[in-house]
């Protein structure tokens, strides 16, 4: 099972979090019609195996996105970091 | 104030039950008013401020520990969004209180005063009984006075307060419309340690 350390709850299981995909897919403006760009951030992924950025909601406690470092071959998670303070440009 | 009803209806029968003892005491709580205070993004110090001012007191830093003081329970949900209780009849209500406070350019405040069910449990199984529902570690030394958690139990979402100054007492939140389902299954699982329901607490 993985334990998940939500910065502002604390560690928890995680069935508490909601998986919501890739962190590091960058969405083209909403202003931008090109089909291809759309394609590529909506569709396409790349499954690695080892290091990855993934968001995750802690859903069952305090509702805040969160960033996941985590190996997807050993699941060891790396760091956990608000979603929130990375977009307003905080560490 | 309009009378506030329990929402465990005839699911919450006071007396002895399950087997012989009293392994843990489960009270309903329906003397505790409730409001969310809720900050906007560019907003949370100003918030903090004008309610820690307000209550006369320093707010939780983080959502693992409550703040009391007096009758004054503070919880910090979720980064600048406060749980705030006390019983009734101590002046107007939280929100009469603090909405004025509260400005709509610094936070939102929302009575949930009738959106909680309040229940509490004491006794030396009171930890036992919790463990078999909730996912966390409940022992003193990782779970310590005032500590609380935000936890689903059953995929029902719970709030988690161990109370201060006694060894083993608790008291959960849950959403009302939650609370009878809720109820019954800590009803249930405290009748295998013997259970002592008391009267509602007004
Ligand atoms: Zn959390």
């Amino acid at each position: 099972m993985l334990r998940i350390t939500c910065p502002h709850c604390g560690e928890r299981d995680h069935a508490e979090f909601a998986y919501g995909g890739d962190a590091t897919i960058k969405y083209p403006s909403l202003d931008n019609a090109d089909q291809e760009a759309w394609f590529q951030a909506v569709f396409i992924r790349k499954n690695p195996r080892g290091k990855h950025s993934e968001l995750w909601q802690h859903v069952g406690g305090c509702r805040e996105w969160l960033v996941v470092e985590r190996d997807t071959l050993t699941h060891e998670i790396f760091s956990v970091t608000s979603a929130r303070v990375l977009a307003e440009g905080g560490q | 104030m309009s009378e506030i009803r329990s929402a465990l209806g005839a699911a919450y029968a006071p007396g002895h039950h399950g087997v012989a003892g009293t392994g843990v005491t489960l009270r309903e709580r329906l003397d505790l008013d409730l409001v969310q205070v809720a900050a906007f993004a560019q907003t949370r110090e100003p918030l903090t401020a004008a309610l820690s001012h307000e209550l006369g007191m320093l707010l939780p830093a983080d959502g693992r520990t409550a703040s009391l003081q007096g009758d004054v329970t503070v919880y910090q949900i979720a980064p600048g969004r406060y749980l705030i209780s006390r019983p009734w009849g101590v002046g107007a209500t939280l929100f009469d209180e603090l909405t004025p406070v509260i400005g709509p350019d610094v936070g939102a405040v929302t009575d949930l005063s009738h959106a909680r069910s309040f229940i509490e449990l004491r006794g030396e199984a009171a930890r036992e009984v919790l463990a078999r529902g909730f996912a966390l570690d409940l022992d003193p030394l990782v779970f310590g006075e005032n500590a609380f958690a935000q936890t689903p139990v059953h995929h029902i979402s719970t709030l988690l307060h161990r109370l201060p100054g006694e060894p083993s007492a608790f008291r959960i939140l849950v959403l009302r419309t939650f609370a009878r389902s809720f109820w019954e299954w800590l009803f249930e699982t405290s009748e295998a340690f013997g259970c002592e329901v008391l009267e509602a607490q007004r």
